[in-house]
Formats: C-alpha cells, structure tokens, sequence
C-alpha cells in the first residue's frame, strides 16, 4: 500500500541529455591493451600465454573457474604482465598487449551465420563460460524475458549499441526465449529517447511473427519495487549483453569491442565511445578531448559506472573492461554533511522498505537491525541521493548490514 | 590523474535541511504578519505593538541564547579575539533555527504577558529544549512547546488583567468554569454573548498571538503540504481525531454540531496542529508512526481540555507524546510486521481506543 511506504521514485532524465544525442565515437586502434587477470569475484586464473608469445583476436590468455575465459581482444604480442591499477580498487595482474594493427581474429567456437537454426539444445550445449551467463537453470517457470533498454543515470552506451545492433539486439532476444521457453519478450526504452523507440518500433514489424512488444516507460530508479524479476517469472537481461551474446554465436569471436559512455561535467566533450576492451581509460579520456580546464580532481569523483550504483575509482590509469558501462567524472557533489531532522525521506525512497535513519541509530545492536530488516538493504544509493541533510546513509545501512551478518 | 576515493552514490539532494527550515519561517512569517494585523483590526494598535514586541523580543533572545551558548561551547577550538570567535559562532547559532522556535513560541503566547516572561520562557525553549541535548536535530521535546509549558505555569498568573489586556478568552472561560461540559444554554448564551464562530475562526476573539490567525494558518498549512514540507496526515489525523471525539462528547451532552467544531477552532488546537505536531525532530520517523502520535496526541489534549485546570492543552500533549517517539519509531520500525493490513489494523484499533479513552476518561471524572 502506497500509503504507509511511498516508494516514491528518482526521476533520472536530464543527466542523459548531455550525451544521448551526441554521435559515438570510434577510438579502435589502441597502441596497447591491457586485459585484467580477474573478472568480477574470480581472481584465480591458468595464463595459457606468455611475454614475447603472439596473439590474435579471441585468442584464449587465461582460463578460470566457472569456465571464464579471458581473451585477447587486439592482434599482437605479449609484451608485459604487470600489477596495474582496476576498477574494483585492488591491483590486479594484468597481460599488457602491444597491437599490430593487423586485427587478425582467431575463432573461439564454430560460427552459426544463421541464428534461427539454433534448437534449444544446442544453446544448452555451449559451456556457460563462453556465453557469459547461466543458461540452463532456472528455479521458476520464466514466462517473459524483458530486455532493459534503461540504464542509470547519465549512461547512454547501452542506447548507442541498440541504435546500432538493432538487428542483433532482437536476435539475441529470440535465441533468450527460445533457451528460457519464454512466451513472450520485451524491450523496454524510456519514452524521452524517441529516435531509438522509432528505431525499435521499425525493426519489430521485422519480427511481428514473434510475441515481441515494445514498451516505453518513464526514465525512473528504482524501476521495480518489493519483488525481484524472477520471483514473479521475468527474467531480465541487459541489451549490452544480449546483443554481444548474439554477436558472439553468429561470428564465433567473444565480445572484443563495446561501447563505453564518458559523462559528466568533469569532461569536456562528454559522449559514447566504442572502444577494445583493455583500451586504457586515460588515452581515451585524451581522444575525446581531456577533463575541462582547471579540474581540480581533489573536488572532483571518477566514477564506474552510473551515480547512484557505479564506485568511485581512484586514478584514471585503469583498462575499461567488458562490464564498464561508463565512467562519469563528476564535480561540485561535496556538501557539508548536516544534522540528521528525522524528516523520513530516505524511508520514502527506499525500495525494500527499510528505514534507513533508524538503521543508523540502532548502531551495533544485533537485535534491533534484525527487527529493522537491516539485512534487505540492496545497497542502491537512494537514500543519500534523497538525503537532505547529505548523510551517507548507503555507507551506513551497507556497514550494518555487513555488521549484522557478520555476527548472524 | 588521480582522484579521491567516495562511497556511492554520487549524486546528493537538491533540497537541504536549511532550506527546509527557511520555509517552515516563510510560513510562521506569514502567520506572524497576518495576526499582528488581526489584532490591530479587531483590539486596535495597542495591541498590535504589544504582539510585535512579543515577538521580537522572542526572537531576538532566542538569537542571543544560541551566540551565547556557542561563545562558550567552542569545542576545544582556541580563539585568539573575541571577535575572531564570534565570528565562528554565528554561522552556528543560525543553524540551530532559534526563529523558528522563537516565532511558534512567541505566537503561541497571549497578548497581555509581560515582556520579562517572554524573555525566560524563550531561553528556557532554546537551551534547555534545544542545545543542552545537542541542538537542532537531536533534542528529544519540541522547544516551542518547552517554552509555552514554562510561560504558562510560571508566568500565568502575570498575565495583564483583562480589561487592560487579553481578556479571558472564551476559550479559558468555557474551559475554567465549565471544562467544556456546558449545556445547549450555556452555550447558545455564550455564542450570542461574546462570540460566532465566525468570529472565532477569524481570531475577532482574545487569545494567543498566533493562533487567532486561523485562516493564515490554514493557508500555511497547505504552502507547507504543497512544498512537501509537512507530511499532511499529522494535521488531518489529528485535527479529524479531536472532531470526532468533540463530536460524541457533544451528543453525549446533546449538544449539536457546533459543539466540534468550537473545539477545533479554539485555542492553539489548529496551530499546535500545523506548527508543532508535525516538526519532524520530535516525532516519529515513519508514516504509521506518525499517524499513531496524531491520534494519540488528539487523545490527549482532549483529557487535558475535559478534564484539568490549565486551559491550554497543546503545550503539554505536545510534551507527553513527545517521550514516546523513540518507542513508536521502535515499534514500527520492525520489519515483521510491515504487512499494510496490519499497519491498518494496528491504527484503526489505536484510534478507536484513543477516543474511547479520552471519552471514557472524561465521563467518568465529570
């Protein structure tokens, strides 16, 4: 009942203005690639190569657990394998690629030029590893599979890469229902970005023999409030991925290029790039024409990913890598932190409705945070961003929650 | 380049707690002005100079109050002039709002009280109200009322007889002589003698500064619910609370249905209502949790008005609630029974309960 929790929402639409319109630009040709021995948890991985051996695109560089497979992403040689600075803040290994220009490509899998032909068994067949998701269990019934064409704010890669795979983006979309026996798929785009809904709407009367619908919605965080997807028989899938999953079965090479967004008021042209993967971050930042005069980076936050969600990022010295949907570099954020008034709006905005500024108050009482729910918390950043006396609230339920379960 | 290292989420309000509080003194601003016109209307300049004294004199001591206290509480910082350090604490002493509690405390208090009671009764509202538990944001009773509490037992005897100032206003009158139980004569005498409630509502009757503005309140009312200032259930549940109740207790005394209404335009009922019960420090945090305060708060000042010798309640029920704020935040802050039937259940046997008690409380004692 809206009347006791207001789950109100974030309206996020203006911070995509800056580069929505904005043509992406291609920087391709990297002088060097660095590729990261970790992805996401897993740090543990077998070097298949080593310094001085020749690699082309989609050569293997690294297996891990789960099958995850690190890959070359340009043609050359291995020229170094050094600690460097990554996004998760920790220094990792990193195999340092010097490129040849030549963009030779070394296939991964056997490419199925005609994505159609694909029975179910066959995609189950793929190793989960080499399509980057688990594709064969599924506790519930899935009964839709909703492709989310909307990002957080500021992020509009994911949209440049609809514009430009549309084709790609629907196929991908039919090979999910087909593998998930889904009756029906949907892609969602918000209503303000009209070139790609006429886009989308165009391409779907390719497809009108398929149940495709798609829908435009209200630029709005959080879009969904109390369930998750798959309780409720959804499964949801980003664009970003289902268009390189497509892309990946019909050529047989991983993903090696993506599309990154650079945003914020710190740049001085923000806009989408298309990038390699590995691509350092501070030549790009260059490419597009450096941070604006007089940036200060003591007042000023690098940040991966979008405002409320993304990290903060210490140094711009890092490779942008195939989960890195955009960097923002923002400015004037720091405000005087100011006495807490009980005023309730963090209790409003928050979608699992937990309450925020009482959590803070219970401090280390494990019997109080286990009354408050403090273990719901999904760490999504509303109440600080609500927060009108700017208080990290995000900072303190994430803290009580750890605390709380830690102690369980 | 290098950056610093933030949490997330990198993207902050646009609103401030500051702003917040410079729109709460919009509106009391508003209040203000209209009643010292009202008096000036209806009582004549006299006592209009005397409101706007009142209420200057408020302010300024609560201002004087917070310098005062944070030329002291310097927090180990050493200064080495006296003006270097008072220039350090005025930026403070703005931030703990002393209009805002000066101004409902000013408007809360009658015309004929004396200038030196004023003065006490807004130190007291300010430090020990507000700055001896931390300052704005963390003091546990609303300092307005702190003050109206201290004004009305310490200084109620001092207040300027009537025919030189104030008067006994109805309110007192039917309060005192009767505790509100009076008779369809009584009442229908007392309204064609002194009073409509017309000219209740339009404050033509003695009482507090403030609260005689009533349609300036109202329209304050909505300003703030429309700014997204004040939560609007605490006003209409407790205002629809005490009407209801009034309502029983006046078929009880077969009295019709101007009986309820007398009651929610008289005394500071309205303005305590918009002005005090809804000042986000001292009340619950959550909606159900400050649906339970309103209804209890309505539950109280009824008992207060039914059944004890000071006629105005608003300053006391205000406090007595206020010491169980952190219970009711406990209590519906747990997630287990979150259920929204229950929360509705929970308020709508609070409710029937609170009226009850009242009700029960006061037949029985009269």
């Amino acid at each position: 009942m809206p009347f006791f929790s207001q789950r109100k929402s974030v309206v996020i639409r203006n911070s995509k203005k800056m580069t929505e319109s904005q043509p992406v630009l291609k920087y391709l040709k990297p002088k060097t690639v660095a590729i990261p021995l970790k992805y996401m948890q897993s740090e543990h991985f077998d070097r298949h190569v080593d310094i001085g051996d020749s690699v082309k695109i989609g050569t293997k560089l690294a297996a891990g657990k789960d099958n995850i497979i690190l890959f070359s992403t340009v043609s050359g040689k291995v020229t170094a394998i050094e600690k460097r600075d990554h996004v998760s803040l920790k220094k990792a290994d990193h195999i340092i690629i010097e490129n040849n220009f030549l963009d030779e490509k070394a296939l991964l899998i056997a490419p199925v030029p005609d994505l159609k032909t694909l029975t179910k068994e066959r995609i189950g067949a793929y190793p989960n590893g080499v399509l980057g998701m688990d594709m064969s269990v599924f506790t519930k019934k899935i009964h839709t599979v909703l492709l989310n064409g909307i990002c957080e704010s500021y992020i509009t890669s994911n949209e440049a890469g609809m514009l430009v795979d549309t084709d790609l983006l629907f196929e991908g979309l039919l090979l999910l229902m087909k593998n998930s026996g889904a009756e029906k798929g949907i892609i969602t785009v918000r209503k303000n970005f009209e070139s790609l809904l006429d886009v989308l709407t165009n391409t779907a009367k390719k497809y009108a023999d398929h149940p495709i619908e798609i829908k435009a919605v209200e630029d709005i965080l959080p879009m969904c409030q109390g369930h998750t997807p798959l309780d409720v028989g959804v499964l949801t899938v980003d664009t970003d991925m289902t268009i390189a999953f497509a892309r990946f079965l019909k050529t047989g090479i991983p993903q090696y290029e993506r599309i990154v967004t650079l945003s914020g008021e710190g740049f001085r042209k923000p806009q989408n790039v298309q990038v390699r993967i590995g691509t350092l971050l501070k030549d790009v930042v260059e490419a597009i024409g450096g941070y604006v005069e007089g940036l200060n980076p003591k007042h000023a936050r690098l940040v991966a990913g979008g405002a409320f969600r993304g990290s903060s990022v210490i140094t711009d010295d890092l490779s942008i890598l195939s989960t890195t949907n955009a960097f923002l570099c923002l400015t004037d954020i720091e405000k005087e932190v100011l006495p807490c008034i009980h005023c309730g709006t963090c209790i409003d905005y928050c979608p699992v409705g937990i309450q925020p500024v009482q959590i803070a108050a219970a401090g280390k009482s494990h019997e109080l945070l286990e009354k408050l729910g403090a273990d719901r918390c999904v760490g999504c950043g509303h109440c600080s961003s609500v927060c009108p006396s700017f208080i990290e609230l995000t900072s303190t339920t994430t803290k009580a929650k750890a605390f709380y379960l830690s102690k369980k | 380049m290098r950056f610093p290292y933030k949490p997330s989420p990198h993207i902050k309000a646009n609103v401030s707690t500051t702003h917040v509080l410079h729109t709460v003194l919009l509106a009391l601003l508003f209040v203000a002005a209209w009643s010292i016109v009202i008096q000036y209307i209806n009582f004549g300049a006299d006592y209009a100079i005397r409101a706007v004294f009142i209420i200057l004199t408020a302010c300024a001591t609560a201002f004087v109050t917070d310098i005062a206290f944070y030329l002291i509480k310097t927090d180990g910082v050493k200064y080495t002039t006296l003006g270097e350090r008072l220039k350090a604490t005025l930026p403070k002493a703005f931030k703990e709002a002393p209009l805002v509690t000066a101004l409902i405390l000013a408007l809360s208090l009658p015309v004929g009280i004396p200038l030196y009671a004023v003065i006490v009764a807004t130190i007291f509202a300010e430090f020990i109200g507000k700055l001896i538990f931390g300052g704005v944001g963390s003091n546990l009773f609303n300092p307005a009322a702190v003050g109206i509490v201290i004004a009305g037992l310490a200084f109620g005897s001092t207040i300027v007889p009537p025919d030189a100032y104030a008067g006994a206003t109805p309110m007192a009158t039917i309060a005192s002589h009767y505790n509100w139980r009076i008779t369809e004569a009584v009442g229908v005498q007392f309204i064609c003698n002194h009073c409509s409630l017309g000219h209740i509502f339009f404050g033509a009757v003695r009482g507090g500064i403030g609260e005689a503005a009533r349609p300036a309140i109202l329209i304050a009312l909505v300003f703030l619910i429309y700014k997204k200032v004040i939560d609007w259930v605490v006003p209409v549940v407790f205002v629809g609370t005490v009407f209801v109740a009034t309502l029983i207790f006046g078929s009880y005394l077969c009295l019709g249905l101007w009986y309820p209404v007398l009651h929610v335009f008289s005394g500071s009922l309205i303005f305590g209502a918009v002005f005090m019960a809804t000042d986000p420090v001292t009340t619950p945090v959550n909606r159900q949790g400050r649906i339970l305060f309103a209804i209890f708060l309505a539950m109280i000042t009824l008992i207060i008005r039914f059944n004890a010798t000071h006629t105005e309640a608003m300053g006391f029920s205000i406090l007595i609630m206020n010491m169980f704020v952190p219970f009711i935040d406990r209590k519906t802050g747990n997630i287990t029974t979150s259920k929204p039937w229950a929360k509705a259940a929970v308020l709508c046997i609070a409710w029937v309960c609170a009226i009850g008690l009242a009700l029960g409380i006061s037949i029985m004692l009269g």
